[in-house]
């Protein structure tokens, strides 16, 4: 797939370039930081993941812009992974599950709509760095792929097993438009790091695995296990969703983005772990566009959290507080005791 | 009248009423005494009590205090905090703030854009007679993290 017939190229904007490929600076393409502790010197560096046509994932040092790392389907890449046939276009999530300071897991999101799990090692030969393969295979309606960096989130529901949900939604990669999808998965072994021997055995999660939401009678949260999914029309998902205390909040671009790179953008807001209520989509409040319909901003603008001088986190898409997705920071008792009990 | 030359005399008591009356005493005393400590240790117990139930509702107030402060503060420093009081002059209260851990990925909340922090406050009131209570609180706040540059 060409990144040329994503139909953001049509923005006017400027264009940055990345490893011999441009990407419209509109995109949710950007860099992702992460920590990684690679070859020799064990100590953890900052690094940037970018996403590319060839090769399609790199990894560069941050302060030198030296290469560390690349993966791709054909050479020459540092690990080669033979379905890595789709580019990427920054749709990354790293994750440190253990709280050392390192990167230990990374979701990626590719332009054929497949999203990719890696275990990401440490103090190994950059050849051993990652091993991972296809998690989630949702490459059957073509012309729509995965731009926005994936949601995770932590979910420990009582009398359950932890569990990682990840949420995802495609958007259009071709000038036409396309039904899109929103995707909640379920990665029940969050903490279990995979061999490639691992990954090679594991049969990605296709739609007919998951449970289809927003038809009468399919919101039974006991019934979903591998995951869920529900359609969202036309609109395109260029923004990351946030979770915030089990309940996810995702911007919806409903348009294609104009000659400026502006789109216009709503909100929806779920239980991410039942579905519940049904999906219901929101128009943000709080400003002066409140009440006046979708707010228009540049493409891949999303939802931010930004804490006022109250030291309230609030949720913020552009200038119009979202108040689904405010973060309480309010400090919470978990447990009590006497020191001088008698 | 004539005088009789066997003329008895009366005959001298005998017995041990003295000693009973001293034993009496001896046992008034110290039941007096005895009542006295008691009354003196019941007060004394009872002043104690209430300078303990001072220090612990001081106590209770430096938690919520130092809840408060946890509230403003984005990051405590972990020093002790002495907090002016309008009591007796006996009174004081200290607190401290010292956090525990940090974690990025937070039940409920996107990986990276909320952590969780957890902190442990210390309170601990003092007030008259070594009276003193110590309360420990463990604390969580989510807090948003800044996207990186």
């Amino acid at each position: 797939m060409k990144l040329s017939r994503l139909p953001v190229l049509a923005c006017l904007c400027a264009c940055v370039s990345v490893d011999a490929i441009a990407l419209p600076s509109c995109l949710p393409g950007h860099a992702v930081p992460i920590v990684v502790s690679l070859g020799a010197d064990a100590r953890p560096k900052l690094a940037l993941l970018r996403g590319g046509a060839s090769p399609r994932i790199s990894l560069v040092e941050r302060e030198t812009g030296r290469v560390l790392w690349t993966a791709s389907d054909v050479p020459p890449a540092t690990q080669q992974f033979a379905a890595m046939h789709a580019g990427f276009a920054g749709s990354f999530t790293v994750i440190d599950l253990d709280g050392d300071g390192v990167h230990d897991r990374l979701y990626a999101g590719d332009l054929a709509g497949r999203l990719w799990r890696f275990d990401l090692h440490q103090a190994v030969a950059p050849q051993d760095w990652a091993s991972g393969g296809i998690w989630a295979d949702f490459s059957t309606a073509a012309g729509r792929g995965f731009l926005a960096p994936p949601d995770v989130s932590l979910s420990a529901l009582p009398g359950q097993m932890p569990r990682l949900n990840i949420a995802a939604g495609t958007a259009r990669t071709t000038d036409s438009a396309v039904a899109n999808r929103f995707y909640v998965l379920r990665d029940q072994q969050p903490f279990e790091v995979w061999s490639d021997a691992d990954y090679r055995k594991w049969q990605p999660l296709r739609e007919t695995d998951l449970l289809a939401i927003g038809k009468p009678g399919d919101e039974a949260a006991a019934a979903i296990d591998h995951g869920y999914y529900f359609d969202l029309g036309t609109a395109d998902v260029m923004a990351p969703s946030l979770t915030v205390s089990g309940r996810a909040t995702l911007a919806l671009s409903i348009a294609a983005p104009d000659g400026n790179c502006q789109v216009a953008v709503t909100t929806a807001s779920f239980d991410i772990d039942t579905a519940a209520p049904s999906i219901t989509h929101s128009t943000p409040s709080g400003n002066e566009q409140a009440g006046s319909g979708p707010v228009v901003l540049p493409a891949g603008s999303g939802l931010e959290l930004k804490l006022n001088d109250a030291g309230q986190a609030l949720c913020m898409l552009g200038n119009t507080h979202v108040a689904a997705c405010d973060v309480d920071t309010t400090p919470v008792q978990i447990y009590w005791r006497r020191e001088d009990a008698d | 009248m004539p005088c009789s030359p066997h003329r008895r005399l009366a005959p001298r008591p005998t017995g041990f009423a003295v000693v009973w009356v001293l034993m009496i005493i001896a046992v008034v005393a110290l039941l007096g005494a005895g009542a006295l400590h008691d009354t003196w240790f019941a007060q004394t117990q009872a002043g104690t009590q209430l300078y303990e139930q001072r220090a612990w509702a001081l106590a209770e107030l430096g938690l919520r205090a130092a809840t408060a402060d946890l509230a403003a503060a984005r990051d405590p420093d972990g020093s002790l905090h002495e907090l002016p009081l309008n009591t007796l002059p006996v009174d004081h209260l200290t607190t401290r703030i010292r956090k525990l851990s940090e974690r990025g990925l937070s039940a409920g909340f996107t990986a990276g854009r909320v952590i969780a922090q957890d902190f442990e406050i210390e309170s601990i009131g003092y007030s008259a007679r070594r009276a003193q209570r110590s309360l420990v609180a463990g604390m969580r706040r989510q807090i948003p993290v800044a996207p990186a540059p």
